[in-house]
């Protein structure tokens, strides 16, 4: 029943225009960053290198595929909530100002089924959509770049991860963006169980990324108490992978409090559908 | 009032005063003679065919001895293992292939991305070679590594150069470098220890570890996109030291190098 449901779901949500709004606008950011990468890079990378040129002599091919995608992955995931929610957000609260809502509670399905179905696709949609910008921005950048060692250029420290580790660690990287994305997958989901309006957990969910966002990236003491709790704070988790050696402990209780938030969401919403007044 | 008279010859000159001479004073000028003699001698044969010879040679001479080594290298290729331990830069070792052609042609070849010092391994034999663009001095001796060695500071003459200072800690028996000491103006001080092998007949070490003054690294987080890291407490510290250790081996010298190695 549920897989019969998932792929109505999934069929819903393809249908939509909206849904090809994230997948479009991966591309075309790819495209224009590897574009503008692959005419200007040197340039751009001669900036970012400097104080370590100015200490030490690098050789190598630096401007590499691994590199390239590494920065549109750096670049486009703070973004990638935006469209997560888009789609997200309106699965229930959709149904319920089109009045479709009604007609789906009353087929002989649980509630339950309906809402695990939908969690579903929007799980679906959120992987697929990860999938793409990993895969895309790899494709392309190891077809126009080649491959190397990847240089990761952080605030305060540089890591340098063979050539060979590279491929993998993206993998785990996508794997842990995805489950990054399910929270604001979960989270605008509740929203729209609340709401039969679209566009107020769409927007809503976004307010609170942006909130969370800039109190973890502002370096003020009053908020170093309160960055460990928001989960825009483990969101960035996946970066860690590209660090030698890899902070396992770190990764794993940032991957712990990202399921943590989504059970949360999930319960809630469960527990808001079940009980939710679909005739008024 | 003091009065001063005309100089007037004494009335009776004496006999030296004469030009004559008595025996006594020629033999006591003889003895004094032989004496001078036999103290240079003795400092002669002390300084030449003693174990401490280097002392009695000068700055040129030492660099001269250390450039002779090198002369006798005409290529060379080596692979090389490098290890860095350098606070804000994160690598596992990286191995490569080092490829010299005199005088100055130097290329690093590695399938990944080579972090080396500014100074590559020969810079300072290159540097050296041409005397007459700076001044040695002799400035003391140290032992290192129970070899008695002779400090030699050089001073570029020319004003627009990137070193300030050099300081050579130069075995003078083997003609070697053990450690240097470069103040340069682009990248602060630099200390280089040079351990030698089999090839110690060329100057070519098998091991040299590079200690660097490191700058703070910090790049703006909005530019990286970095949005994990907070500073922290360990962020004050506005200078470290960095070590590189590059170790040789499988050295080919004087195999002959194609030119289009360095291109």
């Amino acid at each position: 029943m549920i897989y019969r449901l998932l792929k109505i779901e999934l069929y819903k949500i393809f249908s939509r225009p909206r849904s090809y709004i994230g997948f479009v606008a991966i591309a075309v950011l790819i495209f224009i960053i590897q574009l503008a990468l692959f005419v200007d890079g040197k340039t751009y990378l001669s900036f970012l290198t400097q104080q370590l040129d100015a200490s030490f002599f690098l050789q190598g091919n630096i401007l590499n595929g691994y590199l390239i995608t590494y920065i549109i992955l750096q670049t486009l995931i703070i973004q990638m909530p935006l469209m997560v929610a888009l789609v997200c957000g309106d699965l229930i609260s959709g149904e319920a100002s089109s009045g479709t809502i009604r007609l789906l509670a009353t087929k002989p399905i649980s509630r339950a089924d309906i809402i695990t179905a939908k969690l579903l696709a929007g799980s679906c949609y959120t992987l697929l959509l990860v999938i793409w910008l990993g895969g895309v921005a790899l494709l392309f950048g190891l077809m126009i770049f080649k491959p190397g060692d990847l240089m990761v250029l952080s605030s305060d420290h540089v890591s340098i991860i063979p050539a060979g580790e590279c491929l993998w660690r993206f993998f785990v990287a996508c794997l842990v963006a995805f489950i990054s994305l399910s929270v604001v997958t979960t989270f605008s989901f509740m929203l729209s169980t609340f709401s039969d309006n679209s566009i107020v957990p769409i927007v809503a969910t976004m307010a609170v990324i942006i909130i969370f966002t800039i109190i973890g990236t502002m370096d003020v003491p009053i908020f170093n108490n309160i960055k460990p709790f928001l989960f825009t704070t483990h969101m960035v988790v996946w970066q860690l992978l590209f660090q030698d050696p890899i902070d396992t402990v770190t990764v794993n209780k940032s991957l712990l409090i990202l399921v943590a938030y989504c059970v949360g969401f999930m319960l809630v919403t469960y527990y808001r559908f079940l009980k939710k007044d679909i005739l008024s | 009032m003091r009065i001063t008279f005309p100089f007037k010859p004494h009335p009776n000159p004496s006999l030296k005063e004469r030009g004559i001479h008595s025996p006594k004073s020629n033999g006591l000028k003889l003895f004094h003679a032989f004496q001078k003699l036999f103290v240079s001698l003795f400092f002669f044969f002390a300084f030449h065919f003693s174990p401490f010879t280097s002392r009695a040679q000068t700055a040129a001479q030492i660099i001269d001895k250390v450039n002779h080594n090198f002369a006798k290298v005409n290529d060379y290729t080596a692979d090389m293992n490098i290890h860095l331990d350098i606070s804000f830069i994160k690598m596992k070792d990286i191995t490569a292939k080092v490829f010299f052609k005199k005088p100055k042609k130097f290329k690093v070849k590695a399938e990944g991305i080579v972090v080396l010092p500014k100074q590559n391994p020969n810079y300072m034999m290159a540097m050296l070679q041409d005397t007459t663009s700076y001044n040695a001095i002799k400035t003391g001796t140290e032992i290192i590594n129970d070899v008695t060695t002779t400090i030699i500071s050089v001073i570029p003459n020319a004003d627009t150069a990137d070193l300030i200072l050099g300081k050579f800690w130069v075995d003078a028996n083997r003609g070697l470098i053990l450690k240097s000491h470069l103040t340069t103006k682009s990248n602060g001080t630099l200390e280089i220890e040079h351990f030698y092998g089999s090839n110690s007949t060329y100057a070519l070490p098998d091991k040299l570890i590079f200690t660097i003054e490191t700058a703070k690294f910090k790049l703006p987080k909005a530019l990286v996109a970095d949005l994990s890291s907070n500073s922290s407490a360990d962020d004050k510290t506005e200078n470290k030291k960095g070590k590189i250790t590059i170790l040789f081996g499988d050295y080919l010298i004087n195999k002959g190098i194609d030119d289009k190695i360095f291109k």
